[in-house]
């Protein structure tokens, strides 16, 4: 198992100099020149030059590449363009506001999404079993930037219960509403795959045994079904995660929430190579260790799962 | 357990339900807000006349993104000038309405009679945020700090007209023997040759004093810690979430109303209404979608600020590509066959004509003065036979445009006008960079484009669109070359009386008008709208939000 973690960590490395290297041809065939953005609209070209050659981007395409994987593999990020801040203290500061919003999405859908499919699966073909059946259904059709208004609008400008924007230390009420935007559409989601799973387990022989023997409902469900379905219910929240990962720049923009997507995304309209870079070898490094972790937990799922 | 279920069931129920008639709410919810706020403002109304300006409170302002920097030397984005000149000052600086250059550091100033030698007064008693009295010194450190190469300003040219600013660039000289100081509170800048508009380059946020001992205690991170003599200093700074602004109580004019004023980075403009209706954000733009509610609204209408800003939309001709570039009269034709009242009612009426290339607001600005080209699709007609195409121009020709979503629907109208007169045009959105390339190198023959200035001056329109000088990438995209224009631009540029410059310019609209190398659309209008209890702001045509006199009606 150990060796295992240590080979998958090892893998890391290839991944991220590809990513590095992808970004690099891409940040230079993308039309839009750092040294004429640093310069402003309408600057002289003369000003152009300057900055272009005190920022070394008068350089061989192939030298500025080689120059920045050293520099990555000393670990030193570097400056941003913008601010001439170092990116490690800017990542310190909005990576985990990601982490934090992330979170709270996926354990708020995560809890309420296996509970409903729980419940749908227990009552299937009931009421209720609709009902959570259209609820998921229709979440999964929503615009994500509508649901954040009407959200928005209710709990902030109708009810004031809540601020419609802007960030709060720790796990405080500024959380809430983005981290239900996000975990809305993933909840029906979750509703569906943990309801299809359930079910499958549901019809077979040994829950029937189970029932057979007199065992009650709701033991039945927490001993031999849920355990069983877990498989396809921790790959669904695992790959929502990193689905969650990547959608979330637009939620931090609409929220004002001050987290790595909104800082990429201000890095790449500013065409600012060190701060993009950095951002997405961390959401990189995050997506790969959600599927690292998510491996592992099979294994603790199910015995039968080895790995060497 | 099952009675659990049904409780968090009926709450999923709920939350649905209330997503569902959200938008039947929203109508309530707002004449709900515009009665609170009504009261709100009848009590300011009412306590206003007698108690004149408050102190105290704090304004809540935004911009789109974190500004990431505030080092004078540095600034160049929107973000960061919308809020610069509220830290940021120098010599001189721009009134709240952007509209005159007011003196700042600089107490009086003199001008010797050939234009050359500026000699600078300053204030007694002008200090710095830290404490420490602002010298001539000081000026002379943070001019040629500009200057310097390593520090990378995008500002720099604003000063290469001082006498011995190449050198100092190049490395010949250890300072700029333009830039002397006679005694401690007295400077002296020799130019090169006379320039006017040199006062407004000194407004400019770029051109703001900084101390030599906190530059050089922060290095690299002086722009996250900026110290300079504006009426507000830096105070707590989240990264992509807020800057505050605190009341700078030394200031030489006197502290701000305001205890300080914060701006949140809010990106999504319906956030920033949400926001404002929530009453956590005093001021926010309006949106389209929003414009017909706060104009319609009896508080909030009371509430728009506008500000005619000094920007110019045009169409730029290549002259030196046929037909356009060849025919003045096919020009006149394209000017006379836009429908611009179409296109400013698409803008719900934030914009306006543009006759020429000067926005109003600027010296030398005179509507009564400009050939007008009312729309006329005869007139136009007309024009297109006496250039030799009756039957309209063959072909189709390219308008490069940067890749902005509205920009387009504003374009689709020009061509639909131009239609009808037989000229065929495509929509070519192009990324940024390869626009400015096409524009500089001449790769194009018609080009939308934008004209903003850096400093409050006709000069920055003119010389640069204008004057052979700057053929190509100094900014004559047209490649426009009159040698009465030149003349004219030029002594402008050398003229410091200001009736004598606005004549001048005057006479290169007049040329403008015949020739028309530019063919001018609209000039930008900015609205914005804030909450009743905020008093005396205006927003400026120069994109800034100045707070030093803004108060707050609580």
């Amino acid at each position: 198992m150990l060796r295992y973690i240590i080979r998958r960590l090892l893998l890391f490395i290839p991944i991220l100099i590809g990513l590095v290297t992808m970004l690099f041809v891409l940040l230079h065939i993308l039309p839009g020149d750092p040294a004429r953005l640093m310069a402003g609209p309408f600057a002289n070209p003369d000003v152009v030059e300057t900055i272009r050659q005190e920022m070394g981007f008068d350089r061989p395409i192939w030298i500025q590449y080689l120059d920045n994987l050293r520099r990555l593999a000393l670990g030193d990020f570097g400056r941003s363009y913008q601010s001439r801040r170092p990116i490690l203290a800017d990542l310190i500061e909005v990576f985990p506001k990601t982490v934090q919003l992330a979170l709270a999405a996926e354990v708020t859908s995560s809890l309420i999404g296996i509970w409903l499919g729980v419940i749908a699966a227990a009552r299937r073909n009931g009421w209720a079993d609709r009902l959570i059946m259209t609820i998921a259904a229709l979440n999964l059709s929503f615009p994500l930037f509508w649901l954040a208004l009407m959200l928005q609008i209710v709990f902030a400008v109708s009810l004031r219960l809540l601020p419609p924007s802007g960030y709060g230390a720790g796990f405080d009420r500024f959380v809430i509403l983005p981290a239900i935007t996000l975990a809305l559409p993933s909840l029906g989601l979750l509703a569906r795959i943990t309801r299809a799973a359930l079910i499958e387990v549901i019809n077979e022989d040994y829950i029937r045994t189970a029932r057979a023997k007199g065992l009650q409902g709701t033991l039945i469900m927490r001993r031999h079904i849920l355990p069983n379905a877990l498989i396809p219910i921790v790959t669904t929240i695992g790959a929502d995660f990193v689905r969650l990962l990547g959608g979330i720049p637009m939620i931090e923009i609409i929220f004002a929430w001050p987290g790595i997507g909104k800082y990429a995304y201000d890095a790449l309209v500013f065409r600012d190579l060190p701060a993009l870079q950095a951002s997405v070898m961390i959401l990189a490094v995050a997506v790969s260790a959600v599927n690292l972790v998510v491996d592992i937990l099979y294994a603790f799922i199910n015995p039968r799962i080895r790995y060497v | 357990m099952k009675s659990m279920q049904h409780v968090l069931l009926t709450l999923c129920v709920a939350l649905l339900a209330s997503l569902m008639v959200a938008c039947a709410a929203l109508p309530i919810s707002s004449t709900d807000s515009t009665g609170a706020a009504q009261s709100d403002d009848s009590q300011a109304s009412e306590s206003a006349p007698s108690e004149g300006p408050r102190m105290g409170g704090v304004v809540i302002g935004f911009v789109s993104s974190d500004p990431k920097n505030f080092d004078p030397a540095a600034i160049a984005g929107w973000d960061q000038g919308v809020i610069a000149p509220n830290l940021l000052e120098g010599l001189f600086r721009l009134s709240p309405d952007g509209r005159e250059i007011e003196p700042a550091i600089a107490e009086s100033f003199a001008v010797s009679d050939d234009g050359t030698i500026w000699t600078f007064h300053l204030r007694q008693g002008a200090k710095f945020h830290n404490g420490r009295e602002i010298t001539a010194d000081d000026f002379k450190y943070s001019f040629e700090r500009v200057l310097n190469p390593a520090t990378r300003s995008p500002k720099a040219w604003m000063l290469s007209i001082v006498v011995g600013a190449q050198a100092f660039q190049e490395g010949a000289a250890d300072e700029v023997s333009g830039i002397r100081t006679l005694d401690s509170h007295t400077l002296e800048i020799t130019l090169a040759e006379p320039l006017a508009p040199f006062k407004s380059m000194l407004a400019s946020i770029n051109l703001a004093v900084v101390p030599r001992e906190e530059v050089e205690k922060w290095g690299e991170d002086f722009g996250q810690n900026v110290v300079s003599a504006g009426p507000f200093s830096l105070g707590d700074w989240n990264l992509n979430q807020d800057v505050t602004l605190n009341a700078f109580d030394d200031y030489w004019n006197g502290r701000p109303y305001l205890d300080a004023v914060q701006f949140r980075f809010i990106q999504d403009e319906n956030t920033r209404i949400v926001e404002l209706d929530a009453e956590r954000l005093d001021i926010a733009w309006v949106p389209p979608a929003h414009w017909q509610r706060f104009s319609a609204d009896p508080v909030f209408k009371e509430k728009l600020g506008w500000a005619e800003t000094f920007h110019t939309d045009f169409l730029a001709v290549n002259l030196d590509k046929e037909p356009f570039g060849a025919n003045p009269k096919l020009r006149q034709a394209v000017r006379y066959a836009l429908d611009l009242d179409a296109v400013i009612a698409s803008l719900q009426g934030r914009a306006t004509v543009a006759q020429g290339v000067l926005p109003p607001g600027l010296l030398g600005f005179d509507e009564g003065a400009m050939l007008h080209y009312p729309t006329n699709l005869e007139t136009a007609k007309a024009l297109m036979a006496e250039a030799g195409f009756a039957d309209g121009v063959p072909g189709s020709f390219e308008v490069i445009l940067p890749p902005w979503g509205n920009l387009i629907k504003l374009l689709e109208i020009y061509q639909a006008n131009l239609k009808e007169i037989g000229i065929a045009i495509e929509i070519r959105p192009t990324e940024f960079g390869p626009y400015m390339e096409a524009l500089e190198s001449g790769n194009y023959s018609l080009a939308w484009m934008y004209r903003v200035t850096d400093y409050a001056d006709p000069d920055g329109f003119y010389y640069p669109l204008m004057h052979s000088d700057n053929l190509g990438s100094g900014g004559n995209y047209a490649r426009y070359a009159n040698a009465n224009v030149d003349a004219n631009i030029a002594t402008a540029r050398a003229t410091v009386d200001d009736a004598e410059r606005a004549k001048l310019y005057q006479a290169v609209d007049a040329q403008f008008a015949e020739d028309l190398p530019y063919i001018p659309l609209t000039h930008n209008i900015y609205v914005d709208v804030s909450r009743p209890r905020v008093q005396n702001y205006v927003p400026s045509p120069m994109d800034t939000h100045m707070f030093h006199r803004v108060w707050l009606a609580e």
